[in-house]
């Protein structure tokens, strides 16, 4: 340290016999240094932007694992349910063959394969995914209006028959519910 | 600072995209969908839907949905282009100061408000994805709008609050998802078959400008058309072998209209699929079920002759621009219905050459025009283009083995460090050779330089802890440093020329190393075993010396032999793994007795033993000097 002060001193002397130059000095320094000043609040502007832009991407990222996770069945089950189509046509042909249930064996089919579509429906619970409900009011969010038809029974635009059971997984629509409205 | 969102107002359906961090990405909407059907409806309850919920109700309230209102867009109520949108289309379009406007319940609305609300609703969506506001907007439309059209383009924009920075043509926006602005000066076609419309295009490329050279069309040719041909075939096939006509039950037609869109998307990736539809209807005679195979083949007879008027309206659109099919050096397939098979053979083969298609078809020009939005921010000049390493970096270890500290493909500048140790008892330097490439063995990659840390004190064999650190910076000069963490004596090399190889030398030597790749891994397996052997001669010698003669001597000559055995093996250079295997099993099962003995002893309450035996597990031999 004391090294230093005695430099220092030196320097100051300096300053008094050349008073003129060293005001120069000082002017270009000082420009340098204003100059070097307005660089690093440059770079240091720079590198917070990145580091912002970083942060909001690891964010993003986030977001997007997180949607990816919660429906990565999603495509899968869109799939399954051209199958559960089919069940749901069988059991709803059964049931018009034999509405009295006057054949045994029809019946027993028929009890049958309502306990499969139950377990199926079980299954696909337990992931997330729910029939859409069909109660009268039509919602387009979920309904999909595939034709509209007279009906007595029913207020104008509400649902009169389901042509085909619509599913949601989580939050979003899987597959709308097709109906039919009241004219 | 905010971004600027990329929108391709679409005719059936938008898509949107930001540009972020150097790329281009898309948004999905609220509904988790990458595109939104570029529906409005207005309902009774005075509700404005936008997107698939305003398609679902359409049927249920034809006159106040609003879709296709591109097809109006900034058209005079007496073009010839507005008369036929009237003609198709069946929401009321009036007149209004000779311009086309809709009338919904007495409300007139102009073309521009409702593509605002399509705007508004991507906005919003956009909004709540990225958690910031959203003002600024590139939106892109056909080539061959005109002035008006593109005028109320950017109006609709400011109506949702968007500040249009630019309205570029929708097939400049998928030459510049394809970077094709950035090419010497060629001529380029755009093939867009959409939803709803197909376009051809031919633009000039080159010096960062796109300029369309001519352009032309069907209005009305898209992915619905060939949906339609599918269930055209299915229908009739069914009515002559049962005689039922599906087309006449609704709900039977909607389950074969699903099932036709899944088969035209299978026959995208396999030549045959099968319509599958038990229980699709039943009659007096019982249940009926739809079985329809149907061949890639059978689908494009359906629909070649779709197909072949796309190319017909290509040769005209090339005819205007007076080029012929060699002097274009690109071909870009944009919308959803060029991932059919037929189309893409059949323009390949009308141009002669390769098609670009890697980009999602249905996004490509939603990520052009962010990407363009990104230009105009200044943020793609902006991006830090940093460097990553071309070739892996790594160190030399027992046998001859390339160790890598850095991985091929890492972003730089990096730093990463691992602990290494000594092959030999007592060793008292390591050499620290670095090499650069993908191959098991370092004689197989290339040596950018060697040195040696000495001094290292007398200690067994992997006790000595040497830390060796790679750091790359951004001008991609190359650091080693070994380091012995016990004396904190350390070394270090600079390599400059790191990245000095040349293009065709890097991709030669990744080659290499994927040609060589499962030799090397058996080389690599049979060093490994090599060293356990040779680590386990070491150990039960050690524990021999170290119970001396508390063991019972003739267990010792057996153990002996055994390591006998297994060094004069590891001294034939020919051996084979299984050899060494089969040896290093008869002294391991021999030593069995040894482990007792060593057990017994330990006992007496040595633990020290244990634990440093546990940590160097971590540790990886260093080469031996």
């Amino acid at each position: 340290m004391s090294k230093d002060d005695k430099e220092t001193s030196i320097d100051a002397e300096v300053e008094i016999i050349d008073t003129e130059e060293s005001t120069e000095n000082q002017e270009t320094q000082s420009l340098e240094i204003d100059k070097l000043k307005n660089e690093v609040a440059q770079w240091e502007d720079k590198f917070l932007r990145t580091h912002a832009s970083f942060e909001n991407s690891k964010r993003l990222l986030a977001k997007d694992k997180a949607a990816a996770v919660a429906y990565a069945n999603e495509s899968f089950a869109s799939d399954i349910l051209t199958v559960i189509d089919s069940l749901d046509s069988a059991l709803s042909m059964i049931d018009k063959v034999d509405e009295k249930d006057t054949n045994e064996f029809l019946k027993k089919m028929k009890e049958g394969l309502t306990l499969v579509d139950e377990q199926l429906h079980k299954v696909l619970e337990k992931n997330h995914i729910k029939p859409v409900v069909c109660d009268k009011d039509y919602d387009p969010n979920v309904h999909q209006a595939i034709m509209q038809v007279d009906s007595d029974e029913h207020e104008s635009g509400q649902i009169v028959q389901v042509m085909q059971k619509g599913y949601t997984i989580k939050d979003r629509v899987l597959r709308p519910a097709m109906v039919s409205t009241a004219k | 600072m905010s971004k600027v969102l990329g929108i391709d107002l679409g005719t059936t359906n938008s898509a949107m995209s930001i540009f972020e961090n150097g790329e281009a990405k898309i948004i999905a909407n609220k509904e988790g969908k990458n595109t939104t059907p570029s529906v409005v409806a207005f309902t009774d309850k005075g509700e404005i839907l936008v997107g698939d919920s305003a398609k679902r109700q359409a049927v249920t309230n034809p006159e106040k949905t609003i879709y296709s209102i591109k097809r109006i867009m900034g058209l005079m109520f007496d073009e010839e282009h507005a008369r036929e949108a009237k003609a198709r289309l069946p929401y009321h379009i009036i007149n209004r100061n000779s311009a086309c406007a809709i009338e919904i319940d007495d409300k007139i609305y102009t073309p521009q408000e409702i593509s605002a609300k399509i705007l508004m609703k991507l906005k919003e969506d956009a909004e709540a994805y990225l958690g910031e506001a959203i003002t600024d907007a590139v939106i892109t439309v056909p080539a061959y709008f005109n002035d008006a059209q593109r005028k109320a383009t950017k109006e609709a924009g400011t109506i949702a609050g968007l500040n249009v920075l630019r309205i570029i043509n929708e097939p400049t926006s998928a030459a510049l998802a394809y970077g094709l602005d950035k090419k010497d000066a060629e001529q380029i076609v755009v093939y867009d078959l959409g939803g709803g419309t197909f376009d051809a295009t031919v633009l000039e490329t080159g010096d960062n400008v796109v300029e369309v050279m001519s352009t032309g069309g069907d209005a009305f040719l898209g992915g619905d058309d060939f949906d339609n041909r599918i269930i055209d075939f299915v229908a009739s096939e069914f009515k002559s072998e049962t005689g039922v006509d599906i087309k006449a039950d609704v709900m039977a037609l909607q389950r074969v209209k699903d099932a036709a869109e899944a088969a035209k998307k299978e026959l995208s990736s396999s030549t045959e699929t099968e319509i599958n539809l038990p229980f699709i209807t039943a009659d007096a005679t019982g249940p009926k079920h739809l079985v329809q195979k149907i061949t890639r083949a059978k689908f494009e007879s359906l629909i070649d002759d779709l197909v072949a008027s796309t190319i017909t309206t290509i040769k005209t659109v090339l005819a205007d621009a007076n080029v012929s099919t060699n002097e274009i050096s690109e071909v870009v397939m944009v919308g959803g219905s060029t991932r059919i098979p037929l189309v893409q053979e059949e323009v390949k083969k009308f141009f002669g050459k390769e098609l670009n298609k890697s980009v999602n078809p249905d996004e490509v020009v939603a990520l052009g025009a962010a990407i363009q939005g990104g230009v105009l921010k200044g943020d793609v000049k902006d991006v830090l283009l940093l460097d990553v390493t071309p070739l892996s970096l790594g160190i030399e270890t027992l046998g001859g083995v390339t160790t890598k500290v850095i991985e091929k493909g890492t972003t730089i500048p990096a730093k990463k460090s691992q602990v290494f140790s000594t092959a030999e008892d007592n060793q008292p330097a390591v050499s620290i050779h670095v090499l650069q490439g993908e191959r098991e063995f370092s004689k197989d990659n290339k040596s950018l330089g060697m040195f040696e840390l000495r001094d290292i004190p007398a200690a067994p064999r992997g006790v000595p802890q040497i830390e060796v650190t790679f750091d790359i910076d951004a001008n991609g000069i190359l650091t080693v440093s070994a380091q012995d963490k016990g004396t904190g004596k350390s070394q270090e090399i600079k390599i400059t020329g790191s990245s000095g190889l040349s293009d065709e030398e890097i991709e030669k030597m990744v080659q290499d190393a994927e040609a060589n790749k499962a030799e090397d891994e058996k080389r690599k397996a049979l060093v490994d075993a090599r060293n356990q052997a040779d680590a386990l001669v070491h150990q039960t010698k050690k524990s021999l010396t170290d119970l001396g003669d508390n063991f019972d001597a003739t267990e010792k000559a057996n153990i002996e032999t055994a390591i006998a055995d297994v060094e004069a093996i590891l001294k034939n250079d020919s051996v084979t793994k299984e050899q060494i295997e089969e040896k290093v099993k008869i002294l391991t099962e021999k030593s069995h007795k040894l482990a007792e003995a060593v057990y017994a002893k330990e006992k007496g309450g040595n633990k020290e033993t244990a634990a440093k035996k546990a940590d160097d597990d971590d540790i990886i031999d260093a080469e031996v000097e």
